[in-house]
């Protein structure tokens, strides 16, 4: 069993958002107090409480929005505090974090000095915590919690200092198992002690995986060991232009020079990254920020991006210094460092961008931008316009794209034009009156000429309507329409659709 | 290079020389098309036949004759389900929807990769920009297939294809679905001398792909010999059957 040392920052989103631990302030999610600080829980303000009942308790109670983002990174003053001592910690949830204590504690000469030293340490970093040492991380999390400010259990003695607690404590711990503790308070199992004695084949058979789990928590023994991992080095790199550079040439110039740091970096460490995100820094504050697929990019196709991500902010025909005074810093920073695998290319049968390919695509995107090439790919859709996704070449294809059935859908072979903005159409019946279609799909009358682009045409034949009612439950992105094949007498076949209204050329079967 | 012989062994080299079109176009572009020539697609049916040129090539062209690249460049309004529906690849595809004023230089880009560069120029283009491309095209034997308002415009057109007789089928007054049309396709141009050639095809079968349209041709009807004057009724001694005739633009050779 390895013991294990536990800094928690009591409260933490209350912190994180700025409330003082000495008023009386909690966050909220969704009209529900999800932490409070210790003098609102004095007042009678509880978590899970509705916001309305803990304003009645304490009405001067100061309430925030929960803030996620700002619990993690302000927990990173805590993380880099504590791995000033020893740098293997492992951040179990923001306002948690552990680390193995068996060396540290040799070598800060105990494990009660350890404790001290550490608590002493984030204190002085500006935030108040608790810390604790046990075996096993439930433990320690419950010993960092005991006291004033933590205590150390004994070595063996895990199981006896949980046993008093109550079964809650099981799922406080991290989410899930309500049931379980609710189940065993009326089963009469009200400790952890007691829940210990029971055995444990018998706990596993009747609660399953997840009781057997909660069991061995119970007992002091720990579900998995602590894995810290090294932080990973920063591999980022960034490069200040004083005076700003008002050229880009200059800009990109720097960029070819970090590019080739970056990938020595990298390629010292036998990694490769996925993205790379480029930010450039402008004399009066603003940043521009993009990322880029990096699969293998030389440092002059890196400096490229850089300059397509200039250019692509300009506006027409001026210059980056007409609007935001010169880039002052830019930097290179690779997102999703994996281990470098070599790059390998395919036999056959499976389609490959062939150096040739990517040339020309590199030399159109450097004349249109990045967006200014495309691929193809296929995916679900009613309508032909939404049957298709065009993904600049060198990004990855979109995943998670929704799968069908997609019930209305136009069947049969796919029309050869789909015009980006579909375009007018009038469709008129015998007497010249529009065609139009009821809120019951009934049709007005047959449709006898169709005008596309000011050209009349006897329609020959045609068929619908086909309703699609589409997100009927989104008021801003709800569409309505009724979808109508028609062929002319000049030989020509249309899809046309009719919104509001109004007749459209969705597509033409050319 | 290892790969390169494995790949040899493994496929059956496709003839090399021309760039390949699906099965039912081969009656009127015998071969294949002509690298580093320029098509036209003219009239109704212009995409359709844009689409099956590069589902030809996407699907049986390449060094290796598994499967080349296309690039479509001006034409925002591709159908892309379309071409897939009649063989193309889309990963094979490289849509450059609006090149704007930069049209020859995308063009030039794209050639010296692709087999095949499907154009809607935006302007009527220039004399030097159809001199550069299509020497760049002939340098590399990319395939110029021109289409839009402006395609006319482009001197050095080898090859142009249109459609003729276009039935669609399916749909009746108020009730079925488009399913397929029948089309015969006409080739035009010095590649396809004399008369031209033409071809019935399914332009798209029931299936989205493109089809030799057997069924379409018309059924062979007697042809009473000439009488001469005094003849007698049945002249012939041998009593062969009589002379069959098909119609002779039906071109079935």
């Amino acid at each position: 069993m390895t013991r294990v040392l536990v800094v928690w920052c009591p409260d933490w989103p209350v912190t994180a958002v700025g409330v003082d631990a000495s008023i009386a302030g909690a966050v909220v999610v969704q009209g529900q107090v999800a932490a409070c600080t210790a003098a609102a829980r004095a007042e009678g303000v509880r978590r899970g409480q509705r916001l309305r009942d803990a304003q009645r308790r304490c009405p001067e109670l100061v309430v925030r929005e929960r803030d996620v983002d700002a619990e993690g990174r302000l927990f990173e003053i805590v993380v880099e505090a504590v791995a000033e001592l020893t740098p293997r910690v492992e951040v179990v949830r923001p306002g948690l974090c552990a680390l193995p204590a068996g060396g540290p504690a040799r070598f800060y000469g105990g494990e009660e000095a350890l404790r001290v030293l550490v608590q002493d340490t984030v204190v002085e970093a500006g935030y108040d915590c608790g810390s604790g040492v046990a075996d096993g991380l439930f433990a320690a999390e419950l010993a960092a919690r005991a006291g004033e400010g933590g205590l150390v259990v004994p070595e063996g003695g895990a199981a006896a200092f949980l046993a008093p607690y109550p079964l809650s404590v099981l799922h406080s711990q991290d989410a899930g198992r309500p049931e379980l503790a609710d189940l065993l308070r009326r089963l009469g199992v009200k400790t952890l002690g007691d829940f210990a004695a029971l055995p444990s084949g018998h706990v596993a058979a009747r609660f399953g995986t997840d009781g057997a789990l909660a069991h061995r928590l119970a007992r002091g023994e720990e579900p998995r060991p602590l894995a810290p991992v090294k932080a990973a080095a920063d591999l980022s790199v960034r490069a200040a232009f004083d005076p700003p550079a008002e050229q880009a040439e200059r800009v990109v110039f720097g960029a070819k020079r970090l590019a080739a740091e970056l990938h020595e970096a990298l390629a010292a460490g036998g990694l490769a990254c996925v993205r790379l995100e480029v930010a450039a820094g402008f004399a009066d504050g603003h940043v521009l920020r993009r990322l880029w697929r990096h699969d293998g990019l030389s440092a002059l196709a890196v400096a490229e991006r850089v300059r397509w991500q200039l250019s692509a902010w300009q506006p027409k025909g001026g210059q980056v210094e007409d609007v935001w005074g010169g880039v002052t810093w830019l930097e290179l920073a690779p997102d999703q460092i994996v281990p470098d695998g070599g790059r390998q290319e395919a036999l056959w049968g499976r389609t490959t961008v062939t150096d040739r390919i990517a040339r020309a695509a590199d030399r159109i995107q450097a004349l249109l931008g990045h967006q200014g090439i495309t691929r193809p790919v296929l995916v679900g859709g009613r309508g032909p316009g939404e049957r298709v996704v065009r993904v600049p070449v060198g990004d990855l294809v979109p995943s998670g794209l929704p799968e069908g059935p997609w019930p209305g859908r136009v069947t049969g072979p796919a029309p050869a034009v789909v015009p980006v903005t579909p375009s007018q159409a009038e469709l008129v019946d015998t007497s010249g009156d529009a065609v139009v279609v009821s809120a019951r799909c009934e049709v007005s009358a047959p449709p006898a000429t169709l005008t596309v682009r000011g050209r009349p045409a006897a329609v020959t034949g045609w068929t619908g309507p086909w309703p699609a009612d589409e997100r009927w439950w989104d008021p801003d992105r709800s569409r309505r329409r009724a979808r109508f094949q028609v062929t002319t007498d000049d030989g020509a076949a249309y899809l046309l659709a009719i919104e509001r209204g109004q007749w459209h050329v969705e597509a033409v079967y050319d | 290079m290892p790969e390169a012989a494995l790949r040899e062994l493994v496929l059956d080299s496709a003839p090399r020389g021309t760039v390949p079109v699906l099965p039912a176009l081969r009656p009127v572009v015998p071969g294949g098309l002509r690298p580093g020539s320029v098509v036209g697609l003219d009239g109704l049916g212009a995409a359709s036949l844009g689409s099956a040129l590069v589902a030809g090539v996407s699907l049986h062209g390449g060094e290796d004759g598994t499967g080349g690249w296309c690039g479509v460049v001006g034409l925002p309004g591709f159908g892309v389900a379309a071409a897939a529906g009649m063989g193309a690849v889309p990963e094979r595809l490289l849509l450059v929807d609006d090149p704007g004023d930069r049209w020859p230089d995308v063009v030039a880009a794209l050639c010296e990769a692709v087999d095949l560069v499907l154009l809607c120029p935006p302007e009527r283009p220039g004399a030097a920009a159809v001199r550069r491309l299509s020497a760049l095209a002939r340098k590399h034997g990319c395939v110029l297939t021109l289409t839009g308002a402006f395609a006319r415009d482009w001197p050095g057109t080898r090859l142009r294809l249109r459609l003729d007789d276009v039935a669609w089928d399916g749909l009746a007054d108020g009730h079925g679905r488009l399913t397929g049309r029948r089309v015969q396709i006409v080739a035009g141009g010095r590649d396809a001398p004399g008369p031209g050639r033409r071809a019935r095809v399914w332009l798209p079968a029931p299936d989205g792909t493109v089809k030799p349209a057997e069924t379409a041709r018309p059924p062979l009807e007697l042809v009473p010999e000439p009488v001469a004057a005094g003849a007698p009724v049945h002249p012939r001694p041998s009593g062969g059957p009589p002379p069959v005739r098909a119609e002779v633009e039906e071109g079935i050779a």
